[in-house]
């Protein structure tokens, strides 16, 4: 049973890992999106990232279920939001399976859409002002 | 009928931690909805063409019908992850 959760505290990676890693599995293939210092040109001092959280933790868990199903593996995925440092994990999926392609595969395809589908914001705060990114857009945030 | 608004993204920039409430006809839509917001915040008139929109938790059309004391969230393009 997939399980998805958004938190605010520092995701514990090898806990999630060891949430996969039964004996049944050969395979644990595990993504980390962390806070990288440059984004398309501004130079960011860390990232402050909203959600709306339950349906972010519905769509999550519905997102890796599906994976589940479609790939036969089990995943545990966390988003985290608040304040986050560069060199922070921002997200966490963790994919146990039989075999590592579909582990592979499974974990790709969890970060694709949860990327599009899951209703979470990030803005990029930086030495000139905060911008909310919007898919493609950077907008500057109304800091009154 | 009431209907609860949330708005995310430099949206929420616009209404700031105000509880966002409408009085809408029974049988009103999203379409509907997204009318009042423009109404309210000029700001607010472009969501057609940037936003998705949920009612209660899941993924909803423009044309799909409100209920009382629904939540609606206006969703600008993502960036989780």
């Amino acid at each position: 049973m997939a399980e998805a959760r958004v938190v605010k505290n520092r995701i514990d990676i090898a806990a999630l890992e060891a949430q996969v890693s039964g004996t049944a599995n050969g395979a644990v293939c595990t993504f980390t999106g962390q806070v990288r210092r440059n984004s398309r040109g501004r130079e960011v001092a860390y990232l402050e990232y909203n959600a709306y959280i339950p349906m972010a933790e519905k769509m999550m868990r519905r997102i890796a279920e599906e994976a589940e199903s479609k790939w036969g593996c089990s995943i545990v995925v966390q988003h985290r939001i608040g304040r986050i440092e560069l060199g922070e994990a921002s997200i966490v999926i963790a994919v146990g399976s039989p075999h590592r392609a579909q582990a592979f595969e499974a974990c790709r395809w969890c970060i694709d859409t949860i990327k599009e589908d899951v209703p979470i914001w990030k803005r990029e705060v930086c030495p000139d002002g905060t911008y909310w990114i919007e898919g493609e857009d950077a907008l500057k945030a109304d800091e009154a | 009928m009431k209907v609860n608004v949330l708005l995310f993204g430099h949206y929420s920039d616009y209404i700031q931690n105000q509880p966002l409430e409408f009085d809408l006809p029974v049988g009103a839509c999203v379409q509907d909805l997204t009318r009042k917001l423009a109404e309210r915040e000029p700001r607010l008139a472009d969501l057609k063409r940037f936003c998705r929109f949920a009612v209660n938790e899941e993924y909803a059309e423009l044309d799909t019908k409100l209920t009382e004391d629904c939540t609606v969230a206006v969703l600008p393009p993502m960036s989780g992850g």
